[in-house]
């Protein structure tokens, strides 16, 4: 008798998904940054709670980010964000700076705009640095030829999830920008911008794997034979 | 008379009874605030959420850790660790299906340790697997839809690096 309802409760009850969501989330608070992406991959249900957690993650662990910025790799600047929310509505993470900072830059036709190279990871220490390299796969470059207002810039990045290798995900990048010298600063060339760095946000996705170099090689050449096809056709189209 | 010896009477939801000393069954905080609330009865408790398999190894984890200092949920937040002793080990080398149980079931009856014990359990199951593995290991379909799938396979993307 107790075998045969052991049996139809296992049939019923193989899967995670029968757990109710506070089970779930006290089981994704358990596991590290990387795993609890790897669930929040696997299905809707698991996305949702693995955002409340990923955000619960951040907040306790301290965790933020650090962006990197310069001008024609010069006036290299960090800026320390730290973890402010996870909004659920937007389903959108929060980074504001962990102090104020003011960043130097110059506007002028014969620069180059200044640039965010970098966004990475900040307050882990537990090695999982090397997992954890630069996110962005390009860096985006920042406005800085209208004075005094709030200006955002919006990038996309490319990510392995969601069973597809190119999963599109948005992040925004807010600052003001003012050619008016902080306090105790001169100005001392024309063309001087300060920037100041406001906030950051991106979707939870922004931190999943992206392509590996070797992979992105192999599409770029397929892309670029297929390209050659297409283009070889055309030309014989008008040929004939 | 102490606690020790008084005994507690429990049904499965089949319908077994179970008949255990009451410091085991305190070891649940849902049974203890029942039988604190009761005072003293002879009815069998009834535990419709439990089955009898289920409810024998849960009544083998509290008489096994009868004597352990009850701890608050507090302090033991942060002392949870990933070591496991021998006798929680063996007690864990059950099947997918009974492990869950086990989980609902520490989490119907309140059973705060055992509930750790479970759920590390299967935190070592999904560790370091990837999306896919996961899916397979817990039987799990994928319901993502392929709008939300973003396939950019634009020709241009490539070039774009500058």
């Amino acid at each position: 008798f107790h075998s045969i309802i052991n049996s139809a409760n296992n049939e019923y009850i193989s899967s995670l998904l029968t757990f109710p969501d506070e089970l779930l989330l006290l089981l994704f608070e358990s596991l590290d940054i990387s795993t609890i992406l790897s669930l929040s991959d696997v299905c809707n249900r698991f996305l949702s709670i693995g955002q409340v957690s990923l955000a619960k993650k951040f907040k306790d662990s301290n965790l933020g980010l650090l962006l990197v910025f310069d001008q024609e790799h010069r006036r290299r600047c960090n800026v320390e964000f730290a973890f402010e929310q996870f909004e659920l509505e937007t389903g959108r993470f929060i980074f504001i700076p962990k102090k104020s900072n003011v960043i130097r830059f110059i506007h002028s036709r014969m620069i180059l705009s200044p640039k965010l190279r970098k966004v990475l990871f900040t307050g882990i220490d537990n090695g999982a640095n090397s997992d954890y390299k630069n996110f962005i796969q390009k860096s985006c470059t920042l406005s800085i030829e209208s004075n005094n207002s709030i200006l955002q810039t919006i990038s996309t990045v490319y990510r392995i999830g969601r069973g597809s290798t190119h999963l599109k995900s948005q992040f925004n990048f807010t600052y003001s920008l003012s050619d008016i010298p902080p306090l105790s600063t001169n100005k001392n060339r024309c063309g001087e911008r300060w920037i100041t760095p406001v906030r950051f946000e991106c979707s939870p996705c922004f931190f999943y794997p992206h392509e590996s170099i070797a992979r992105k090689i192999i599409t770029n050449i397929i892309h670029f034979k297929r390209r050659n096809n297409q283009t070889k056709k055309i030309i014989r189209n008008r040929e004939i | 008379m102490a606690t020790e010896l008084k005994k507690v009477k429990l049904t499965s939801s089949e319908g077994t009874e179970f008949i255990i000393d009451r410091k085991v069954a305190e070891k649940s905080v849902l049974l203890k605030n029942m039988l604190e609330d009761v005072g003293e009865s002879d009815m069998a408790i009834p535990l419709p959420n439990v089955t009898g398999p289920i409810l024998n190894k849960v009544i083998d984890y509290c008489t096994h850790h009868r004597d352990d200092p009850f701890v608050s949920q507090e302090d033991d937040s942060k002392k949870v660790s990933d070591d496991i002793d021998d006798w929680d080990a063996e007690f864990c080398k059950v099947d997918q299906g009974t492990l869950f149980e086990l989980i609902l079931s520490a989490n119907y009856l309140d059973i705060k340790p055992l509930l750790d014990l479970t759920c590390k359990t299967v935190a070592n199951m999904i560790k370091g697997k990837t999306p896919d593995e996961i899916r397979k290991t817990f039987n799990i379909t994928n319901d993502f839809t392929p709008e939300e799938e973003e396939h950019v396979r634009k020709e241009n993307e490539w070039c774009e690096e500058r």
